[in-house]
Parts: C-alpha cells; structure tokens; sequence
C-alpha cells in the first residue's frame, strides 16, 4: 500500500498494531473452540447424570453450561470489538493512501498547470488571430485580382454561354393544325329508318286442347 | 496405497543393480510423495509404517530406509527433522515455492495486498487462506515464508516472543 519499496516490504509499528489485534483475534478464535468443547463434554455429563438418576450432578453440569455459554457470548462481543477495531485500522490506511494519491494528483495537476500560463495561451490565441487575420487578406488580395484582369473575359464567356444556350431551346410558339371551316358532307346512303310498326313474328301461343 | 510396485516384493529389497536401484529409489520418492499427500502427512520417520507392506509381509531395512529418506533430501522433497540424529524428515509433497505461489493466490484473490495476515488466517484450522497448509509445522512455514521474502513479496511478522506469526504481503 503506497508505502511498498522495490527492495522488500517495510513493516512499520502500524503493521505491528494490527498483527497484535489480529493474534488477539486469533487466540479469542480459539478460545471459542475450547469453550465449544467443554461445553459439548457438559451436555454429555448431564445426559449421563440423568441416566442415573443422578439429578444434581445433571443441574451442575448445565449450571456450568449455562457459565460457559456465557463465556460464549462474551468472547464472541469481544471478537466483534477486536474485528470492528482492526477494519477500522484498515480503513483508516486505505484513507491515508487515499489521501496521498490525492495529493500526488494535485501536485501533478498544479505542475501542468503551471505549463500552461495564461499569457502562454493569450499569445497563442493573438498570434492565431493574426493568422487568420492574414489568411483573410490573402483571399482578399485574390478576389481584387481576379475582378481586376479576368472579371471581363469572365463576364464575356458567361454571356456566350448564355446565348449558346437560348439557341439550343426549342421555340415556343407551336402551330395547332386548322379548323376546316367547310361543312362536312354527311354521307347520304345509309339505309331508311323502317316506317310502321313491325309485324308481330312472334307465333301465337296454341291453347292447349282439350282432349 | 494403489501403486502396484507397492504390492511388488523385490520393492522392498535393496537391488544390487545400481541402475535398477536409482530406479527404485525413484519409485520410492513417488510411493511417499504420493502417500503423504493423500493422507496430509508432514512428517517421515524412519519407522514409518509405509516402509513395511504387511499384505506380502515385505518391510525395508533400516539401512535402505536411511538411502530413502536421503535421496528424498537431496532432491529437495524433504528437510531433516534433525539433521544430527536424521531419524525423521519433513516431506514437502508441495515444494516451498510452490507453498508461496498458493499463499500469493490466496492473498491476490481476496484482496488483501497491503495487509497483514496471520499464519492462523492462512494455515488454521478456522476457515484458512489455504486449507491444504493446515497441520503445517512452524519450521516448514519458516521455509516457505523465507521463499516469499526472497521473492520480495512478503515480509516475516514476529510478536513479542520473537515466534514468526505473520506476513506482511
């Protein structure tokens, strides 16, 4: 963490602290697991007492249970103390670390900065001003000149393409064919219309006979 | 013991031929290595039950027992207990690199570069870093830790006593 050289590692009087609250925790680990087993043995004797009918033994085994199971719960607060105290140790490293690192980014920070002055960039934004200044001029100076020598052979060419282009149009005005104004001959030979009224060709229906 | 060489009575005899016999040694080396690891043992004495096959009553003698137990020596799979009387070895069916390179897997997989871990975190018998190093004697853990200073990947941790306790990692 931060503090790790090439060479090894360097344990420091922190690191110290926090082994001895973790070999606390150890041994209170372990501790437990002996009170776990007496406890278990106490169980066992008081069963056995009952078998025998032996009711104070089996009261005195489970008043020592009831002791240990206490010890228990003492021991397992006391872990949790142990434990809270040590990832507090931690934290507080990894925050020192945090804070370093910040450090570190704002000195580099400040060291950038300080490359980039401010006058350092007035400059830059004068002189690139100046050369857009002059890159203006420039197009200027080119436009002047061709409006000077070519405007008039441009204009000229303009109009004869112009004219090229009328000419290829086709004329407006399109001719209708004419109206004959003569009357037009109805052609007499067609046949007459019948006069009267037709016979009735239809046969008449036979009334049946009745036989 | 599934080895069938284990169940081979001329295993169990001194072969005159010397290279049958570095053979044999090898066989034997492989036949501990295998039967410690199966049964989590960390210590070898020359007494050790493993040298008699009481089902084709076959046992070694004291004096190849001796050659076993120092070839296993010399090729690094084992340290004298005691190197005057060297009636008994530490066998690493693991070697203590290897120890090391699991301890750092541990420690890399948790997240805990930086801190300070106890041998009881790695090696106890209450949820340990590396379940396979439970049982590990003190001197055996001595070794591996010396492998994680080299490798400047850790630093020994002694409590008031001056007992090797912990690694900083």
């Amino acid at each position: 963490m931060g503090n790790q050289s090439s060479k090894g590692i360097k344990v420091t009087s922190q690191d110290k602290a926090i082994l001895d609250l973790k070999l606390q925790r150890d041994k209170l680990k372990q501790y437990k697991k002996k009170i776990q087993v007496v406890l278990d043995s106490e169980v066992e004797l008081a069963k056995d007492a009952l078998k025998k009918g032996d009711k104070k033994r089996a009261l005195l085994a489970l008043r020592k249970k009831k002791y240990q199971e206490g010890m228990l719960i003492k021991t397992d607060e006391q872990l949790e103390t142990l434990e809270n105290l040590t990832s507090s140790i931690e934290f507080a490293l990894v925050q020192k670390d945090v804070v370093y690192g910040l450090e570190q980014g704002n000195k580099v920070l400040k060291e950038i900065n300080q490359e980039i002055s401010l006058d350092r960039v007035e400059r830059l934004r004068d002189e690139t001003e100046e050369g857009i200044a002059y890159q203006e001029e420039v197009s200027a100076m080119l436009m002047s000149n061709i409006s000077n020598a070519d405007e008039e052979d441009v204009q000229a060419e303009l109009e004869a393409l112009e004219q090229q282009e009328r000419a290829k149009l086709p004329q407006k005005q399109t001719t209708f064919p004419e109206v004959p104004k003569d009357k037009i001959e109805e052609p007499m030979d067609l046949p007459k219309v019948p006069e009267g009224i037709p016979e009735d060709k239809q046969p008449e229906k036979k009334e049946p006979l009745l036989a | 013991m599934n080895s069938e060489i284990y169940n081979f009575p001329p295993f169990f005899t001194r072969q005159p031929n010397e290279t049958t016999w570095q053979a044999q040694l090898s066989h034997w080396k492989d036949v501990i290595l295998t039967h410690s690891r199966e049964t989590k043992q960390w210590r070898l004495s020359n007494t050790d039950s493993i040298f008699e096959n009481k089902k084709i009553q076959r046992r070694l003698k004291p004096d190849v027992i001796q050659l076993v137990l120092s070839d296993l020596v010399s090729n690094k799979k084992a340290d004298w207990v005691d190197s005057k009387t060297k009636t008994e070895v530490w066998i690493w069916w693991r070697s203590a690199e290897e120890w090391a390179t699991l301890i750092l897997a541990w420690i890399d997989s948790t997240g805990q570069n930086g801190s300070i871990v106890t041998f009881y975190d790695i090696a106890g018998d209450d949820s340990p870093g590396v379940p396979e190093m439970v049982g590990m004697d003190s001197t055996m853990l001595h070794k591996v830790c010396q492998v994680l200073v080299h490798q400047g990947k850790a630093a020994v941790m002694r409590d008031e006593d001056g007992n090797e306790v912990g690694l900083k990692v």
